[in-house]
């Protein structure tokens, strides 16, 4: 299965750059060649690279109902198309390549399938079975019809006797000259493989006239309609440039306060050393990770029998979120420094002279947190602190974030509250 | 009582005749009148429900639910051999369908077993003839006719593989016609 994947790539990757074999112009109406149009005409719709020409217009895939495809039972109502990627120059000149189903069947059906029309062939160098056809059909083209058509069925790996291909060189039904076995055994090789992939296209016939071709030309009408969806090949250059991937990171905020008690005091005034409790808390949104990847869809724009396959590609936007988690966490409660001022040189200084700072920081590192959803939340509590010194405290977090699968980790410094701690004083009434 | 010697020897003798007389009976009835044998074809009905499900998945279809609806339907039915080849075909058939904006249910009702066939990779397959309804959804008018599918064995259940073409089936009858010629000129000549 891997080995089918990997060939089948392959022969796509080799399809993609198309490599023209030869130009062969010595298959005319009656296989033995009519009008010369040699490499130039190849020239005018590829480039030296393999590459379309800028003025060639892309038709995209074309399907026509063809009397030579097979039927299916009248009473069903459903019939086989041929396809065509068809290329077109304004000056009417046409180059249609069948998906391989289509290919196959017009193998069966020369003439009146228009095979036999073109000013010539061309295969891609794709795999094995195709550059040894590309080599068939150059060399054999000038020899021999029949030898063109086992050529294509060499391109396709199908058994193709010589009887088959003289029976519709001639003309005649070709399903007659095998048995019901064989037929199987052609079409299930040529419907069970990947080879008939839509997307596939091994052989290209250039048909200087768009009338001999078997789609006939296209209607001025048609052409107006299908000019706006004309699809350059699709290229990096040509397909829309999707935004670089966006990180939103999540905001940090947090939150520090006194729960109890309403009025603190100092430790050494307060015989129940009761203490203050603290709680902090963090809290970081959700990460927000936009991205955009490059999609294509097709849709069938349809015209009488013609219809083209009209391919959009957008930049779909994706968006995922992650939490981030906080790695490590400090809570810090800091005397403020106007009431350091205040103890040591202010008022309280005048009124206790030798005042001084006894425990004036504090530092905590016992919290924890986790993810809810995407949210992260962390919490510290402190209970029955025991400050000693009056005044107003900072209540300070500071740490850093552990990042997350799309962005690095932060760091953080925050002053989110402050509490105060009383100190009883008596004042003398004068 | 009893019974003498006489009357034994005498009823030996009576079931030896009547013995004689249906062996030569037997031989003289084969002889004077030919053999009739009953000519039953085998029923085999080990892929039949498979051609039946094949048929049914295959010829309902809805252009407003998409082609990959209708590939998906088929493939869930199909080996992947035929899922392979229904997203081949599919691409093929659905610009009709949608041109058409066919909207259509089949009901199979019988399918009759043609002729087994080995596959190219030794797989047994089963070719059968499945006859059904056709209901057009926008018409609500009904057609019917003849629809041959392979079938093929995949270790011990059978999937659907293709419808056949046209094409194919003229070459089966006309194989089958043949055979059946020969067969018949095969008993006409005489027996040595």
């Amino acid at each position: 299965m891997t080995r089918k994947i990997l060939v089948c790539l392959m022969i796509f990757l080799f399809a993609w750059q198309i490599t023209p074999v030869l130009a062969d112009d010595s298959i005319g109406s009656d296989g033995n060649g009519e009008e010369g149009s040699g490499n130039e005409s190849w020239a005018a719709f590829f480039q030296s690279n393999g590459e379309l020409r800028a003025d060639v217009m892309d038709l995209g895939i074309q399907s026509m109902e063809a009397s030579w495809m097979p039927d299916l039972p009248d009473w069903t109502n459903i019939e086989l198309s041929a396809e065509f990627h068809t290329y077109a120059l304004s000056s009417g000149e046409t180059v249609l390549a069948p998906t391989a189903t289509t290919l196959f069947f017009m193998a069966l059906n020369p003439r009146s399938s228009g095979l036999f029309d073109s000013n010539g062939q061309m295969t891609t160098g794709a795999g094995a079975n195709v550059q040894g056809a590309g080599l068939l059909l150059s060399d054999e083209f000038e020899k021999s019809a029949a030898g063109f058509l086992e050529g294509i069925a060499k391109a396709l790996d199908i058994p193709f006797t010589k009887e088959l291909a003289d029976a519709a060189i001639a003309g005649e039904s070709a399903w007659s000259t095998i048995n019901f076995n064989d037929s199987l055994n052609i079409l299930s090789k040529l419907l069970n493989t990947s080879l008939t992939d839509r997307s596939l296209f091994t052989t290209y016939l250039l048909y200087s006239q768009c009338a001999n071709s078997p789609l006939g030309c296209l209607s001025a009408a048609d052409q107006k309609r299908l000019l706006p969806t004309f699809q350059p090949r699709p290229t990096q250059s040509t397909q829309p440039e999707c935004p670089a991937p966006q990180v939103i990171p999540g905001r940090i905020s947090s939150t520090a306060r006194k729960t109890a008690p309403n009025y603190a005091l100092v430790v050494g005034q307060d015989p129940a050393k009761r203490g203050v409790d603290l709680i902090y808390e963090i809290t970081i949104s959700p990460t927000i990770y936009h991205f955009w990847t490059l999609e294509t869809s097709s849709e069938e724009v349809c015209t009488g029998v013609i219809c083209t396959l009209v391919e959009h590609s957008e930049c779909v936007q994706h968006t995922q979120t992650f939490c981030e988690p906080v790695a490590t966490a400090t809570a810090h409660a800091s005397l403020a420094k106007s009431s350091r001022e205040w103890i040591q040189s202010g008022v309280l200084q005048e009124l206790y002279p030798g005042a001084y700072l006894h425990h004036p920081d504090w530092r905590w590192t016992n919290g924890g947190g986790g993810c809810n959803g995407n949210t992260y939340r962390w919490q510290l509590r402190q209970e029955r602190i025991q400050t000693a010194d009056p005044g107003y405290y900072d209540m300070r977090l500071v740490g850093t974030t552990s990042g997350t699968p799309v962005s690095p980790s932060r760091g953080f410094d925050m002053t989110p509250g402050k509490f105060d701690v009383y100190l009883k004083m008596t004042s003398i009434i004068q | 009582m009893e019974i003498s010697i006489s009357t034994l020897k005498k009823i030996a003798w009576i079931t030896l005749v009547v013995i004689l007389l249906s062996v030569s009976g037997f031989f003289a009835y084969r002889t004077f009148f030919p053999r009739q044998v009953p000519s039953v074809e085998p029923v085999i009905t080990n892929g039949q429900e498979a051609a039946l499900q094949g048929v049914q998945a295959f010829l309902t279809v809805d252009f407003t639910n998409g082609k990959q609806a209708w590939i998906d339907q088929v493939c869930a039915v199909s080996t992947a051999d035929g899922c392979q080849a229904m997203n081949n075909l599919a691409g093929m058939m659905w610009t009709g369908i949608k041109n058409k904006k066919s909207r259509m249910e089949y009901t199979p009702e019988n399918a009759t077993f043609i002729r087994e066939i080995a596959g190219e990779d030794g797989q047994m397959q089963q070719v059968f003839k499945v006859t059904g309804l056709l209901v057009d959804l926008n018409t609500t008018r009904t057609a019917s006719g003849e629809m041959h599918v392979i079938v093929e064995q995949v270790g011990n259940d059978w999937s659907f593989q293709r419808v056949l073409f046209e094409q194919e089936v003229q070459l089966l009858q006309t194989e089958i016609s043949r055979t059946a010629t020969a067969e018949a000129q095969q008993t006409r000549e005489p027996q040595p």
